[in-house]
């Protein structure tokens, strides 16, 4: 008896989640695969019609798809680094004792709480090339010499974009790793000292080992809610100018809500997890599950 | 075993939660529904109105809806506001999704999309038999009818886009008068571009251009006013963008941004938001843009600021036509009531009320007649330029054409990376494409 | 000794700390400057930092002219129920995950995370119609289930980071000592983990309160959220600057303020669990 409890405990445990979830997304998301074998236009109920997968490989063809793909790539790996760096920076100062903490510690999580419709607003409003803040504090610096149109060049859009979405993302960050910081003892850093470790020797060998299993969750949730992200790009450049600032989830919004092709934008979208999924796995392995400790 | 048991009871309760989270909805569900045939016995039908506001501080609307119900003791209309930006995203996935409005604003080019899967009511039955047909202004039924040959839409707004410029800048840079062809608009914009602040950086610009979404309006007033029969489609149904007119005159649109530099360098990302804001910072001495724009314009400048058709070109003038209409949608269970509602919107005594606190054109002749629309120098730009008014192709492909195809390629050719003739190309193909 | 001390500190500590810090806040506090602007000075051809006339006028509109008040306790309503349960069911989910090794704990693990890889935008329409179906549609329980559905996979997979990060050593320690695996759970793994779970339960709650996409769908003005509320300051031919930016410098304020009360929990480090443990 015991033994079948302990056998059934993890499945047990699991349930609630498993159902809440499979009740909820099981069928929207079957559904959307199989909509990406039709060729399938909202409006055009009529023209309904199996093409097996064709989509698929017209997606392939489609030189913006390849734009875009390129694009997600420097997004996410731009976007998720910088997060991640500055939300360790920001979370190892927050970690020690100063006066005000409290409060720094709670008005960092401003940029995470904003909505993300007001952020694209705010920040475009920002980067305006005619009277933009930005622009203005970078002249009196005497960083530019001229007023720099950030959003309108295709050389300077995207990078303005992900700077947004740096702004955004810090504060996750510093909140999970500041987390993951308590559960390091004490007593590991009172040995280090013992053997003479100077601080970066301590970071390096004792700080970042114990929270590299918060580190890898967190990258790799980030880098699924980044590439997923569409509203900071969409209001700020809507993917421009051309396709320069395009991600992929961009495209497969505008293909779903602006053309209505849903079997062209579920094609994409299973593109995109599939792509998450390659990165899912390089994570995995290093996540070692099966370890218990 | 026991051990589990907690976790175990936890589990259990979980579900009991949910099963009461169900319980809760169905039965709210049948309150609904009794409701419903409650309503049924007392012969009050509620009609569900969605709409969006371009400020939802403005209790006009409210107050009119307020008065329609307490006039029509029958009808009782529940409105909804919700935000332009998602409005059409909202009402399409409620509609298909079968939990749509009653009745809702509505715009000319979404027609294919609702048509297509049957969801919109055809007035014409109702049409015809109401008191104000013959009042609205000459044209609009043909512009508002559809492929099929039915009405779907009852006109309710109208907005013609026009130039607004700035007279003491125009003073000051030695323009006698406004600018009568689209030449006269360079050679205009080209004075008005300079430094006024003398730190050898331009800071005023000619003309404040409308890159990004939605600046396809006034760009084809640049391209159609050089194509014979000022029309995107040839009496043979060809589309004239890819003519070598039309490839011509996008080239002297391109050139304002890449020659002539007589508009602010954010061109190519600035929208509605970014151009009006250009031209009330006084970054930019001419904007097209329509009626809806002068409550605030008069507001920021007073008197400085005045009005004129866009310019000619060879071919005459094109200026383009924006459009607000209601519409009943075929899953209404009290059509006639819809109706009541959405052409009491548009009838004279209350359109004059809408019209005058939204600064909407008059869809009806006869307020177009009144003083107060008389007397608008910005009314009377409409006016002027309502002889040449036209609305953008209605078919299933402008949805994307104009929401990324035509942002894309004009953002690509305005960066030289693209040519003016590839630009046209694929903006004539992804017009016409099947 | 002590002078290298103190300028060590500053170019260390207190100089990254306040650049990063005014980075954070400083597009709040330009969205704060420009929300007591007059509607004539929002349009300048100079930056102009700070107004001659500071305005609470688009404050009181916010609040007597719209609902903005009712919209917020929709989302807190909303954002606090997402967060108890999810939290609850992915504490036990990820405890299963972190500490008990069981056939198919890949499978559930990696198919948790594929869920969430798939764009929402696409999962909508189908979402819509289940809504309708049970008879959740415009009521907050939609988007309460919705939103669960959405975090439980990254809370679970976040939670079974933290729950592994603890050497399992203590709990077994707490085993021998007679403690039953329910117990340990609740005297030891619980406590420890608690800066974890405030981290999740703030993320669930942030994401819940932020939300736009499924908020705009399954709620009518009665249930309308915060975002959403928002949305409708933007108008085809206008932008409500004054009232959009008002209302952006509220809704930060609550989640702040509820942040500033549990922060306290997520650096209650080891030390503080172990004493009570």
């Amino acid at each position: 008896m015991k033994n079948f409890w302990s056998k059934s405990a993890p499945y047990l445990l699991i349930t609630p989640s498993l159902l809440l979830m499979m009740l909820i997304i099981a069928y929207p998301i079957a559904n959307s695969v199989s909509i990406s074998f039709l060729k399938y236009i909202l409006f055009k109920p009529k023209d309904i019609e199996f093409i097996g997968v064709n989509n698929y490989f017209n997606v392939l063809k489609d030189p913006v798809f390849w734009q875009s793909l390129f694009n997600t790539i420097i997004w996410i790996a731009a976007g998720v680094f910088f997060q991640f760096f500055f939300g360790l920076l920001l979370a190892l100062l927050l970690n020690r004792n100063f006066i005000g903490r409290r409060i720094v510690r709670s008005i960092i999580l401003i940029p995470w709480v904003t909505p993300g419709v007001l952020i694209g607003l705010m920040w475009k409003w920002m980067y305006d090339g005619n009277y933009g803040v930005i622009n203005d504090i970078l002249s009196r610096l005497h960083l530019i010499q001229d007023y720099v149109p950030w959003l309108a060049k295709s050389e300077t859009a995207l990078l303005s974009v992900i700077i947004t979405i740096v702004w955004q993302g810090i504060p996750f960050f510093a909140i999970m790793l500041l987390a993951g910081l308590q559960a390091i003892p004490e007593e590991l850093y009172e040995a280090g000292k013992v053997d003479g470790a100077t601080g970066w020797q301590a970071f390096w060998h004792i700080t970042l080992p114990m929270l590299k299993p918060t580190i890898l969750v967190s990258t790799l949730l980030r880098v699924i809610w980044v590439a997923n992200s569409v509203d900071v790009v969409y209001i700020m450049t809507g993917g421009g100018p051309g396709y320069s600032s395009l991600t992929l989830s961009v495209y497969t919004y505008m293909k779903a809500q602006k053309a209505m092709d849903f079997g062209y934008a579920s094609t994409l979208a299973i593109y995109l997890t599939l792509m998450l999924s390659v990165v899912a796995l390089f994570y995995l392995k290093n996540l070692n599950l099966k370890e218990v400790r | 075993m026991k051990k589990y048991l907690k976790a175990f009871s936890m589990i259990v309760s979980f579900f009991l939660m949910l099963v009461m989270l169900g319980g809760c909805g169905g039965s709210n569900n049948d309150s609904d529904g009794a409701k419903q045939q409650e309503e049924n016995k007392n012969e009050v039908v509620t009609i569900k109105h969605w709409v969006w506001l371009d400020n939802p501080n403005d209790p006009t609307f409210s107050q009119l809806v307020k008065e329609f119900n307490d006039t029509h003791p029958n009808i009782n209309v529940e409105v909804e506001v919700i935000g332009w930006n998602d409005f059409h995203t909202k009402l399409l996935s409620s509609v298909t999704g079968g939990s749509g409005p009653d009745t809702s604003s509505f715009k000319l080019t979404w027609q294919p999309e609702f048509i297509g899967q049957d969801a919109l009511l055809p007035l014409d039955d109702y049409l015809n038999g109401w008191a104000g047909k013959a009042d609205v202004v000459d044209n609009l039924w043909d512009v508002m009818k559809y492929s099929d040959g039915k009405h779907y839409v009852m006109p309710w707004e109208l907005q013609v886009l026009y130039m607004y410029y700035r007279p003491s800048m125009f003073k000051a840079a030695g323009i006698e008068k406004v600018p009568e062809t689209w030449d006269e608009f360079l050679k205009a914009a080209q004075k008005l571009t300079k430094d006024t602040n003398g730190d050898g950086k331009i800071d005023q610009y000619g003309f404040a251009m409308r890159g990004a979404r939605g600046g396809h309006e006034p760009w084809a007033s640049f391209v159609l006013a050089s194509v014979p029969g000022n029309a995107f489609f040839d009496a043979g149904g060809n589309c004239t963008l890819d003519t070598p007119e039309a490839i011509k005159a996008n080239e002297f649109f391109l050139d304002l941004y890449k020659k002539y530099k007589v508009v602010p360098p954010t061109a190519p990302a600035d929208g509605f938001n970014e151009i009006i804001a250009n031209f009330k910072s006084g970054k930019a001495a001419m904007v097209v843009h329509h009626i809806k724009s002068s409550n605030g314009m008069i507001e920021q400048f007073g008197d400085d600021v005045d009005a004129f058709p866009v310019p000619a070109g060879p071919q005459g003038r094109w200026t383009s036509l924006g459009d607000t209409e209601n519409v009943i949608y075929k899953s209404t269970k009290h059509p006639k009531e819809a109706f009541t509602f959405i052409s009491w919107l548009s009838e004279k005594e209350q359109l004059l009320r809408w019209d005058k606190a939204t600064g909407n054109v008059p869809v009806l002749k006869s307020l177009q007649e009144d003083e107060y629309f008389k007397n608008n120098r910005f009314m009377k730009a409409s006016f002027d330029s309502m002889p040449f008014a036209h609305i953008y192709p209605i078919n299933e492909n402008m949805g994307e054409w104009i929401e990324s195809l035509w942002p894309a390629v004009t953002q690509q050719a305005l960066e030289g990376k693209i040519t003016s003739e590839e630009m046209m190309k694929k903006l004539a193909e992804g017009m016409v494409k099947k | 000794m002590k002078r290298t001390n103190a300028v060590n500190n500053l170019l260390l500590f207190y100089i990254p700390l306040s650049l990063l810090v005014l980075f954070a806040v400083f597009p709040y506090i330009w969205t704060f400057l420009t929300s007591i602007k007059p509607d004539t000075e929002l349009y300048t051809s100079e930056v102009k930092y700070f107004t001659q006339h500071p305005t609470f006028k688009n404050y009181m509109d916010l609040f007597q002219k719209s609902n903005f008040m009712k919209n917020m306790m929709n989302s807190f309503f909303v954002a606090m129920a997402t967060a108890v349960i999810s939290l609850f069911v992915s504490v036990l989910a990820a405890y299963a995950f972190a500490r008990f090794e069981f056939k198919g704990k890949m499978y559930f693990m990696v198919s948790f995370l594929l869920i969430n890889m798939f764009p929402a935008v696409l999962l909508l329409t189908p979402l819509f119609v289940i809504m309708r179906k049970i008879g959740l549609l415009y009521t907050p329980y939609s988007l309460v289930i919705a939103y669960s559905t959405f975090t439980i996979p990254f809370s679970v997979w976040l939670l079974t980071g933290y729950i592994r990060d603890l050497p399992v050593a203590l709990e077994e320690a707490a085993m021998v000592d007679g403690c039953n695996r329910m117990q340990a759970f609740f005297r030891i793994t619980l406590p420890l983990t608690a800066p974890g779970i405030v981290a999740t339960g703030i993320y669930i709650f942030i994401t819940a309160w932020n939300e736009f996409v499924f908020a705009l769908m399954f709620t009518n003005e009665a249930t309308r959220t915060l975002p959403v509320a928002l949305q409708t300051f933007i108008g085809q031919y206008d932008i409500q600057w004054g009232l959009l930016t008002a209302g952006g410098v509220i809704t930060t304020i609550p989640v702040v303020v509820l942040f500033m009360l549990v922060q306290k929990k997520l650096v209650e480090g080891l030390t503080a669990g172990a004493v009570k443990g």
